[in-house]
């Protein structure tokens, strides 16, 4: 039986999104400059009109459920759900007044993407956007990449014993600093620190590549937000292969693989703690799954002949296979080519790479490394014990910041999450197929909308069918929040009709 | 602490805010399609539309050719071809020589003895020009890869407002260019080969009024709302 | 670090396996003695060199291997798995000598697709099958069948199901009967009613339907055990599609039905109990979950148009559906039509379908639906927990038998058995694109389902020329699916504890 949320948890959730808009409608204000100074006036007036509307929306809810109450986390999941409904909602406003957006649909899609740290696209003639409109798609990706490790690490993913679980069996003491402010004040030191040096890497990286010193700025500046997040939004149509460097993609994997690593391990290499890199499961488990995806790639690419040395071979294919294990997503070919030149076993590594992911509490998408660790251990653990009933007690450990025994409950929640995702993969695969897509490739793309990937066979599109587009950006939602958030949202409606007062 | 019910009021508010966004977005609609256009005179393609290319099918049939410089000037382009031909059968167009055309994109990467550049062959390029003059929406962006070697021609990069350079290319398409890491590039043949059929142009569209003035109303409103609730936090 | 089994461990395996081989070598000499009597001699002596060697290595196991221990959980398991192997080799040997195989893995595969109560067939010309060899293809499925019924209650579901994990010692439960040999001859009761009632109601419908003389006999026993084992044979290459008789194809309805119904909830019926139903949870779950796939399947269905009328849509997707969902694998449509004509919707639904399957303790395969319940009563429970105060214990229950408090072992158990049988079946369609290059993912994932949750639903691509690879691959996810995966885990991880473990 569910208790009726009443107006205090209404109020609650009023006030933290209104707090949100409200910070929305300031971040706007950075494109905004970019816009004057580049003269572009109508996109300086489409940011002035999003920034006008998010603040004006946010202060008013702010001001109507003014309240001193504290987030509990059943408001903080209900919170973060609605607030990536509502942010796109928001930042799709400038976007949509670009006039790179077939309809307010495709804005909001793209919105969603970015701030899922995505990276699919319904952009037209991108090549053709001005820099401050696509700084602000590049600026979803951070926004939404940074967001998404402070829900889960302060918000949800480990203040509440209870709720942890359900994300991925961590318990209470993971907190890694005592309160939300100082943990959210690491993450942006840490952000900040990347950014910094990411930019200038990326910059002269670009310089040498013989851009000018304004323009590779720019480039590096979005490039940095794209990788260090994940996302796999890039400004040009061709993603990476635009850039013809191979520093540049140099830097990128390492900025990527930042990027997929948890923030717990980010802190204890910022304190100095190497061993836990080689002792972490999660750690552990995706050099394992990496490997494996990384070699079944290079053995698929080689035998279907597509690159005809093996320095391209290993360029390409090493490249791909990072940025789809770490669900970034920049491609350094056409998308189509994934589906005429890559032949069959290449995209299927690409697709299994996706599907796993990076670190939990990291802005990477997928089931995550801890998931597939536990279950694989638990699957271990049930045949040894099948196996040798008699001798007593099977002991199976694991570490994650220190040793652990695995316990029924973390693997239940791992489990069940896995399989709503493979069936979220399965289930989306199906409406493309419903529209005519091969399933091969509609698979591809519903995975990688999931896991937030980004990559894409080209099946995605501007003239794609409505209802696919929406499936997908309902997968983007709920492959970020990793469902509990949304399915507490979900309770909360039904709570609020049927619920017990 | 007692538990207060949802009151019907509230119920009400929020149904008001409701009628109050969809009213928002109607508008910002509206301002969107509203956008003063200029569109750009068409482009057109730059050979005539008979002489389309032979190559259809997808199969693998060409031997990696020897590319010998002297060869250069002997070869017969297959005939214009289009970027979305060539990725749908990479195979068949491999080391083939061809004629492309495109609008120059983004940046122009001088180095090494040459310039890497995105040649764009969409309808943006060809056309009906950049996306912002017209709101003729015609899907993504389609290119290919072009390096030229040295001297280059004065090239303007199409970004933003601009439609950049549209230029003429024979080439050797590369489905695996080793020298570019693999990625799929046309090489020009020389710097003969490349001509320039259209110069770049800006796009010079007129302010958008409306937009500036609903986006002035909106940010005076949240400035007032603000202020306000400044005002009456100070005051307690 | 294992522990090597010891001699008497080994023994009690062996002379179980034992003992199966020599049950099925009798049951085969039975057949042998009727194909004699009908003059089928061929058959006769094909039947009897299979039966005679199973009699033969069964005898001689069982002496050399005398044991007064009982079978422990692992030892038990063990025993299954490898007595499915042992039977599977015994079965193929007739079978091969028929000359309706091309090679003897096929025949091996046709045995082991009887014994595990699939469906899948490797066979060529059945149409002019002898009767005899194609009433032992039945035979094989009706045996298997009891043996997963009892395997099933005593072993596996009672792991998964009753507690918090495999762990073998909380196995004891009451609704466990008190001896495998009583378990034996209840389930034999069961069965043989529900065969013979079936056979009587089906002998009816195919006279109906124009059948006459000794065939009527033939075909009903054929039709009958197929349905009630939810295995899948048929006589004829049409399946049911050879009756032309909606009569037959009601008939059959109820018969996979029973099949898919637990052997607990029949012999409730059976003492005339009044069970509560509608308050077991698989009950709940399959009904829903079987409603759901029919309206799936023919909303599919109506969409791709295949069937003109609303008639012939609703008899060939409901029947599809429930042949599907009880794991049957009866059809009355060409399964190549599946493929080609049902859109893509419908054949999606069946696969669903399969990979749920019919109810713990019974014969079906798939998930089971208790297993899907459990997993939803978990993520409701989960999303309970995360919107109540945080004081609050939440405490979810559920039905089987009675009523019990849902825990973290059982979604562990049920979650992870689906994960595998998900990921397994994308795995396998996978490696089926590189065997195969005639087969779509669509297809393989189809075939992979059907074969892992011993199903026997067919789009038609596996054919006899099909590479060995292939056949085999199919032929581990039967086995793997039948014995719910951990079994044939257990019996790997003796069999190298045998070899390497330590003393």
């Amino acid at each position: 039986m569910l208790i009726r949320p009443d107006r205090d948890d209404l109020q609650v959730i009023g006030f933290y999104l209104g707090k949100v808009m409200v910070g929305v409608g300031y971040v706007l204000g950075a494109p905004m400059l970019v816009a004057a100074v580049m003269g572009d006036w109508d996109d300086l007036t489409a940011f002035l009109l999003g920034a006008g509307l998010s603040i004006s929306i946010g202060r008013l809810a702010e001001r109507r459920f003014a309240t001193t109450q504290q987030l509990d986390w059943s408001h903080g999941l209900v919170t973060a759900a609605l607030s990536w409904l509502l942010g796109a909602a928001l930042f799709a406003v400038p976007l949509d007044l670009s006039g790179h957006y077939g309809s307010y649909v495709d804005a909001y899609f793209e919105a969603m993407s970015g701030l899922t740290a995505t990276g699919l696209t319904l952009t037209q003639d991108i090549d053709h956007m001005s820099v401050s409109v696509n700084l602000l798609r590049h600026i979803t990706h951070f926004l939404g990449g940074q967001g998404i490790i402070i829900v889960m690490l302060t918000g949800l993913g480990s203040s509440s014993g209870q709720v942890s679980t359900l994300y991925v069996g961590e318990g209470r003491d993971d907190r890694i600093l005592p309160n939300v402010v100082r943990t959210a004040r690491f993450i942006y030191l840490v952000a900040s620190v990347y950014l910094v040096v990411g930019t200038i890497a990326l910059t002269l990286a670009g310089l040498v590549a013989g851009f000018s010193p304004l323009r590779s700025v720019i480039h590096g500046l979005n490039l940095f937000m794209a990788a260090f997040d994940t996302g796999g939004f890039a400004t040009n149509s061709t993603s990476i292969s635009y850039y013809h460097s191979a520093a540049i993609e140099g830097v990128l994997i390492v900025l990527m693989v930042a990027g997929a690593l948890s923030f717990l391990l980010h802190y204890e290499l910022w304190r100095g703690r190497r061993r836990e890199v080689l002792e972490n499961l999660e750690v552990r488990t995706i050099a394992v799954t990496g490997l494996i995806t990384t070699s079944l790639l290079l053995l698929g690419l080689a035998r279907a002949g597509t690159f005809t040395d093996v320095g391209s071979l290993f360029r390409k294919g090493v490249f791909s296979a990072i940025s789809a294990h770490t669900s970034t997503g920049f491609t350094v070919n056409a998308s189509r080519m994934f589906v005429t030149d890559w032949g069959r076993i290449a995209p299927a590594a690409l697709l299994m790479a996706l599907a796993l992911g990076g670190m939990a509490s990291s802005t990477a998408g997928g089931v995550k490394g801890i998931r597939v660790g536990l279950a694989a251990k638990s699957v271990s653990r049930d045949v040894r014990r099948a196996i040798q009933p008699d001798a007593a007690v099977v002991a199976v450990t694991y570490t994650q910041r220190h040793r652990r025994r695995i316990t029924d409950a973390p693997v239940r929640s791992a489990i069940t999450i896995l399989v709503l995702y493979v069936l979220l993969f399965l289930s989306g695969a199906l409406v493309g197929v419903y529209y005519g897509v091969p399933f091969e490739q509609a698979l591809f793309e519903s995975t990688s909308a999931s896991v937030n990937g980004g990559m894409s066979v080209g099946v995605l599109e501007p003239g794609t069918p409505l209802p696919m587009k929406l499936t997908y950006t309902a997968q983007m939602w709920l492959g970020r929040l990793e469902f509990m958030a949304v399915f507490a949202l979900l309770g909360y409606g039904i709570a609020l009709v049927h619920g017990r007062i | 602490m007692t538990r207060r019910p949802v009151s019907a009021r509230a119920v009400g508010e929020i149904a008001v805010a409701v009628v109050i966004v969809i009213a928002v977005i109607v508008t910002i609609r509206i301002l969107r399609d509203s956008a003063p256009q200029a569109r750009l005179p068409h482009v057109g393609t730059a050979a005539p539309d008979s002489d389309d290319p032979d190559i259809v099918t997808c199969e693998r049939t060409l031997p990696d050719a020897e590319e010998t410089q002297q060869a250069i000037d002997q070869v017969e382009p297959v005939g214009l071809i289009s970027s979305t031909e060539v990725l749908e059968c990479p195979d068949a167009f491999d080391q083939q020589v061809v004629v492309y055309v495109g609008e120059v994109i983004g940046d122009v990467l001088n180095r090494d003895g040459g310039a890497w550049l995105l040649v764009n062959d969409d309808d943006y390029a060809l056309e009906v020009g950049p996306l912002r003059g017209h709101g003729d929406y015609r899907g993504g962006n389609s290119g290919l890869a072009v390096w030229l070697p040295a001297p280059l021609p004065d090239l303007e990069p199409g970004r933003g407002d601009v439609r950049g350079t549209v230029i003429q290319v024979r080439g050797r398409i590369h489905r695996s260019d080793a020298a570019d890491g693999g990625g799929l590039t046309l090489r020009a043949l020389s710097a003969d080969t490349v001509s320039i059929l259209r110069e770049a142009q800006d796009l010079d569209r007129p302010v958008h009024r409306a937009q500036a003035v609903a986006a002035v109303l909106f940010a005076l409103l949240a400035a007032a709302i603000t202020l306000q609730a400044r005002r009456s936090e100070s005051r307690r | 670090m294992l522990l090597r089994p010891n001699r008497a461990e080994v023994f009690v395996v062996l002379g179980t396996v034992g003992k199966a081989v020599l049950v099925l070598g009798l049951a085969t000499f039975g057949l042998a003695a009727i194909a004699l009597l009908a003059g089928d001699v061929d058959s006769a002596a094909a039947l009897a060199i299979g039966a005679s060697l199973g009699v033969g290595a069964g005898t001689w196991t069982r002496m050399h291997t005398g044991t007064r221990r009982r079978l422990t959980w692992t030892t038990g398991v063990v025993a299954a798995t490898t007595s499915w192997v042992a039977c599977t080799l015994m079965a193929s040997v007739p079978l091969h000598l028929s000359g309706h195989y091309a090679s003897y893995p096929d025949a091996v595969f046709e045995a082991l697709s009887g014994l595990t109560t699939t469906g899948l067939t490797l066979v060529q010309d059945i149409d002019h099958m002898a009767p005899a060899m194609a009433l032992y293809r039945h035979v094989l499925e009706l045996s298997g069948a009891l043996a997963t019924v009892v395997v099933g209650l005593t072993l596996l579901t009672a792991a998964t199901a009753t507690s918090s994990s495999l762990d073998p010692s909380d196995v004891r439960d009451e609704r466990i009967m008190p001896s495998v040999r009583r378990m034996w001859r209840l389930v034999g009761e069961v069965a043989a009613t529900t065969v013979g009632v079936g056979l009587v109601v089906m002998s009816a419908a195919l006279l109906v339907a124009g059948v006459r003389g000794w065939d009527v006999l033939v075909h009903g026993v054929s039709l009958t055990i197929s349905a009630a084992t939810t295995g899948g044979f048929a006589l004829t290459s049409h399946s049911v599609g050879f009756y032309h008789s909606a009569l037959v194809e009601i008939v059959l309805i109820p018969l996979m039905l029973a099949g898919a119904v637990s052997f607990t909830l029949h012999r409730a019926a059976w003492r005339g109990e009044r069970w509560p139903l509608t308050r077991e949870l698989e009950v709940r779950v399959l009904l829903a979950s079987m409603f759901a796939i029919a309206v799936i399947v023919m909303l599919g269905l109506g969409r791709s148009g295949a069937t003109g009328d609303v008639v012939p849509l609703f008899r060939r997707g409901l029947f599809t559906t429930i042949a599907a969902h009880t794991t049957t694998g009866l059809h009355n449509v060409s399964p190549r039509l599946l493929a080609t004509d049902w859109g893509l919707l419908a054949p999606a639904g069946l696969v669903a379908a399969m990979a749920v399957g019919g109810m713990t303790g019974s014969t079906a395969g798939g998930l089971k639906a208790l297993r899907v319940g459990l997993i939803g009563k978990g993520l409701a429970a989960d999303v309970r927990r995360v919107l109540l105060p945080e004081a609050a214990v939440v405490v979810a229950t559920f039905t089987w038998g009675r009523r019990r408090k849902l825990e973290h072992g059982h979604v562990r158990s049920s979650a992870t058995l689906l994960l595998i049988l998900l990921v397994a079946s994308l795995g396998a369609a996978t490696a089926v694109l590189f065997l195969d290059s005639t087969v779509n993912l669509t297809e393989a994932l189809f075939m992979a389902i059907s074969a892992a949750s011993n199903s026997g639903q067919t789009v038609g691509t596996l054919t006899p020329s099909d590479p060995v690879a292939l056949k085999a691959g199919y032929g581990l996810l039967m086995l793997l699916g039948r014995l719910e995966w951990i079994a044939v885990f257990a019996t790997i991880g003796f069999l190298y504890a045998s070899l390497r473990g330590r003393q």
